[in-house]
């Protein structure tokens, strides 16, 4: 093991830290720091955080050169989310779009699409969302049932996704067709590029619980896709949605393990504040969560050194992700023990904390999203331990 | 940053395992003969590894310690491996040299380190005092002392028998380590050395990540003979690996496994400050992770789990003596409190 950083993991730190010193207060919204943006201020904030990436040339740090990213290492991407955690700048708006459906392309699509899409996803000047998800196909993702049907020089799709995050910003939807009746339920399927902006595509929020509106419903009635925009080769589909959480459960982890350990320390400030009050149990409970996120955040840099020495997505990361989401919830149920045992929050001004309440119940979606923790146990058990199916 | 074992470190590791898997595997019927064991692992270097070769060792990272000692948690090594390591530690920061430690280094000569205080008289050097717990079977002890005359804490070691000392065995719920508590009254002293006060920081924070490794080597052991297990053991006729409520638990186990495993390598990679800061944290999760999965073992062996002839009861005893090294895990979990100052 060798934990130094390396003089060009300091230079890039250096000259990251110091683009978001000189950038953020551009980027930030103007009624900052108020008690409550709404949910558009915060939008807008983050837009207008990715364009200055972009123009600053600090979009798509893993992203080869030849598609306008910085061919940078994973190690880049991590120091790049611990220096925006460090200065609070605002969350990736496009997320998806650079994190999994981009790599995606670039490691499944045909070179034309790499040249029509990758730009403008760099560039967040189009969003994008995934279309997995449907009423009936949760964990049993193959059993999805949205129909694409040949047409003339394309396919028409029919059937409804939900779930999708920022469905009602996206410009694109990576979605997942049935294209068989007859092919076995994985054999069937393929993956779509798929225009938002058209009549056959109706996009409807879902208020969640705490309130906001990330998630959408869409349906797909008739919408056209054009030939060039399936990736890979009918029937491959399940393979490419495969590429796909492969990067959700991998390097899209960088910046969820960042932002827990910005959560950790703020509530570890906050009982640090109120010291005297907080009972001895709920501190020990403290200590756990601190020691939990110190060994994901070691974890994430030996996944960062596995992906680096050209290691494929397994079931390492699948624990990854049940175990991150297991400390989130437990430091948000704790964040609440401890605000009900101090009453708070009343006598500390809000600015700067997160509203707690708020945590928890976002915490919650944690071990559903992304793959359930039933279903990651599952592929542990059969593929990192080798036990049967059940 | 390259948080990966490179080739040197996995070539110790497997040829450690290996060498333990063969002369000493663990069994619930093992007969060692403690003393040819040491002197073979003297002979291959096992003691050797982190000492500076100025003082007759190799010369590696402590690292390689802990290397040795997830293999020796693996096999449920019998004996005091860990305060044997700890003695050759403590010796070398105190200034030994190699003709000092070469016994030692060997394994021809047991020593065990406590971090129990004696008193120390000067003219001739004598001390006093009782330990109430430390491993049985050695040759030498190293023990920390302080006098009236002596500035900071001074490093002694004294040998097992002679006049005035008093060795009484005790219980001991793990059975790969028999202890005695020892008194001793006006014993003299074969040498005294002062000891620099923050090595015993540094004493104790190497204890614990080493006591944290053999807990990682012996769950990733736990978990790999119950996988087997359940893939063995057929009812309501298929395997009980296959029913879900059994996945799960496994699974569980191996997520806990896998994350507090990069916590204690990376405690064990740093040298400086971050060791003290992770050494109490990855002590705290191993405890934890080891006992947990050794009661998990043991539920998924079933009534065979609860019999004396599985092995699994060999762990979880184990288990139970480890989590006390150097101190009780709530100690530990005082002390990341305290440095995150929420106390």
């Amino acid at each position: 093991l060798d934990l130094r950083e390396t003089k060009e993991e300091l230079a890039f730190r250096r000259d990251f830290r110091q683009w978001l010193e000189e950038t953020l207060p551009g980027v930030r919204s103007a009624q900052e720091p108020p008690l409550a943006s709404t949910e558009e201020q915060i939008y807008a904030e983050r837009r207008r955080f990715d364009r200055a990436l972009h123009r600053g040339g600090w979009s798509g740090i893993t992203w080869k050169r030849e598609y306008g990213g910085r061919g940078g290492s994973l190690t880049e991407q991590m120091i790049f989310a611990e220096e925006c955690a460090r200065a609070a700048a605002p969350e990736v708006f496009n997320r998806g779009g650079l994190g999994v459906m981009g790599p995606t392309i670039a490691d499944c699509g045909t070179e034309e699409q790499r040249r029509r899409f990758l730009p403008a996803i760099l560039a967040s000047d189009e969003i994008w969302c995934q279309g997995f998800s449907e009423p009936d196909a949760g964990s049993d993702l193959a059993g999805l049932k949205t129909w694409a049907e040949a047409v003339d020089g394309g396919w028409s799709v029919r059937g409804q996704k939900t779930w999708t995050t920022l469905g009602h910003f996206a410009d694109f939807c990576m979605l997942l067709a049935r294209t068989s009746r007859e092919a076995k339920k994985h054999h069937g399927l393929t993956m779509f590029i798929v225009p938002m902006q058209q009549p056959g595509v109706v996009v409807r929020p879902i208020r969640q619980i705490a309130g906001d509106q990330e998630f959408c419903e869409v349906f797909f009635d008739g919408a056209f896709v054009p030939t060039e925009n399936l990736i890979g080769q009918v029937g491959d589909g399940w393979s490419v949605a495969m590429v796909v959480l492969g990067h959700e459960r991998s390097t899209h982890f960088i910046g969820r393990q960042v932002r827990l350990g910005q959560e950790v320390t703020a509530l570890v400030e906050l009982v640090r504040l109120k010291a005297g009050e907080v009972p001895s149990e709920l501190k020990d409970r403290l200590v756990d969560v601190c020691v939990r996120s110190e060994a994901l955040r070691w974890t994430v840099w030996s996944h960062i050194a596995r992906f680096e020495a050209g290691g494929r997505p397994g079931p390492v990361d699948s624990a990854t992700k049940v175990f991150w989401s297991d400390v989130w919830q437990d430091l948000a149920n704790l964040a609440i023990d401890i605000e009900a045992a101090v009453g708070l929050p009343v006598d500390i001004p809000r600015h700067g904390r997160p509203d707690w309440n708020l945590t928890y119940l976002s915490s919650r979606a944690a071990t559903i999203y992304a793959g359930t923790s039933e279903i990651q146990k599952n592929i542990i058990a059969e593929r990192a331990l080798g036990l049967p199916r059940g | 940053m390259q948080f990966s074992l490179d080739a040197s470190e996995r070539e110790v590791q497997e040829n450690i395992s290996s060498f333990l898997s063969r002369r000493a595997p663990v069994s619930v019927d093992r007969v060692v003969d403690l003393k040819g064991l040491y002197c073979e692992m003297g002979h291959l270097g096992f003691f050797s590894l982190s000492v500076p070769e100025a003082a007759g060792g190799l010369g590696l990272p402590f690292f390689m310690a802990g290397l040795f000692a997830l293999a020796a948690g693996r096999e449920l090594l019998p004996g005091p491996w860990l305060e044997h390591l700890l003695a050759l530690e403590a010796m070398v920061a105190a200034g030994a040299g190699a003709t000092e430690l070469s016994p030692a280094l060997a394994g021809r000569r047991l020593e065990a380190f406590a971090f129990t205080e004696v008193r120390l008289s000067h003219h001739p050097a004598k001390i006093e005092g009782r330990l109430p717990r430390v491993p049985a079977g050695v040759q030498r002890r190293v023990l920390l002392a302080s006098s009236d005359s002596s500035v900071g804490p001074v490093l002694i070691a004294v040998g097992t028998t002679g006049q005035g000392i008093a060795e009484q065995p005790l219980e001991s719920v793990d059975l790969t380590w028999d202890g005695v508590s020892v008194d001793y009254e006006s014993v003299a002293v074969e040498s005294q050395r002062p000891l620099p006060k923050h090595t015993i920081g540094e004493l104790a924070n190497k204890a614990a990540i080493l006591a944290a490794a053999a807990a990682i080597g012996a769950s990733d052991r736990l978990l790999e003979d119950t996988v087997a297990y359940v893939l063995s053991r057929h009812q309501f006729d298929r395997p009980i690996g296959s029913f879900q409520a059994v996945k799960h638990r496994l699974a569980d186990l191996y997520i806990n496994l896998e994350h507090v495993r990069n916590l204690v390598l990376a405690a064990l990679a740093h040298e400086d400050g971050e060791r003290t800061r992770l050494a109490p944290m990855a002590k705290v999760m191993a405890d934890q992770v080891y006992r947990s999965a050794a009661e998990t073992a043991l539920q998924l062996h079933g009534g065979l789990g609860f019999t004396w002839e599985c092995p699994v009861h060999l762990y979880l005893k184990n288990s139970l003596r480890l989590r006390t090294v150097p101190v009780s895990s709530s100690h530990h979990r005082h002390l990341v409190g305290a440095r995150l100052a929420i106390l």
